[in-house]
């Protein structure tokens, strides 16, 4: 099985990624800010890098690609934190930061997105320990 | 994953089976066009708030949600869960 290139590039930053990042993700705060910070959620003591102008559950997929490559690891995560941690009592998670979004039940997926997110950045342990990856081997991805 | 994080994502699996699925039939229902992503959509998928559409994507992957709760299951140490979501998923 091929690993997964951006895996690779994380682990073996070449060409200056990580600086370059930072000088997206300063770009980025010129423009609409990347710090989480809407006005139909509110705001949580962690930072994510977007690159789009509003922040939906779906593009945490794609962001994560982009995070990975860049050695933002750290902004993944918390990204899908973020939407875990606005959850209602009933058990609803809000799919973005528009109004309309509080209504709509996520369709994240986010028990599959951290097992793929997992498999891309191969940095999420569970609780136990154990590395949250082992476990994609029980789901013939 | 903390423990929290793991209720959290039991609970919102929970939440697509006690309010997504209007008339109980087993098949949880888009909100919307843009609630399943093809904003454009509203004719087919329906408007805001319409709730009509069973579409087969949403239960695939509500399917595939079940089967990831499954799998972690076991590292949590909660094996009557893991079997009831594994056991969602077969029967859905």
């Amino acid at each position: 099985m091929c690993a997964n290139p951006l895996t690779q590039h994380y682990k073996n930053p070449k060409d200056g990624s990580k600086e370059r990042f930072e000088i997206i993700n300063k770009k980025n705060q010129g423009i609409n800010g990347n710090k989480w910070c809407s006005p139909s959620l509110k705001p949580v003591d962690r930072e994510y890098y977007t690159s789009y102008v509003d922040l939906y559950d779906w593009e945490l997929y794609y962001d994560t690609i982009a995070l990975a490559y860049f050695g933002g690891e750290s902004y993944a995560i918390d990204g899908i934190k973020m939407f875990l941690s606005e959850q209602r009592p009933d058990g609803l998670l809000v799919a973005g930061t528009t109004e309309a979004d509080w209504e709509q039940h996520s369709p994240n997926f986010p028990n599959v997105f951290l097992l793929r997110r997992a498999r891309t950045l191969q940095a999420l342990f569970i609780s136990n320990g154990i590395l949250i990856s082992r476990i994609k081997g029980d789901m013939n991805w | 994953m903390t423990a929290e994080e793991y209720d959290v994502l039991k609970l919102y699996l929970k939440h697509w089976f006690n309010a997504w699925d209007k008339d109980g039939n087993g098949l949880c229902e888009w909100s919307s066009g843009p609630h399943s992503g093809s904003d454009t959509q509203l004719e087919r998928i329906g408007p805001w708030g319409s709730r009509y559409c069973e579409g087969t994507d949403l239960n695939c992957m509500i399917i595939r949600e079940c089967q990831a709760a499954g799998a972690y299951c076991p590292y949590a140490r909660t094996v009557r869960r893991c079997n009831l979501f594994r056991s969602s998923s077969k029967s859905s």
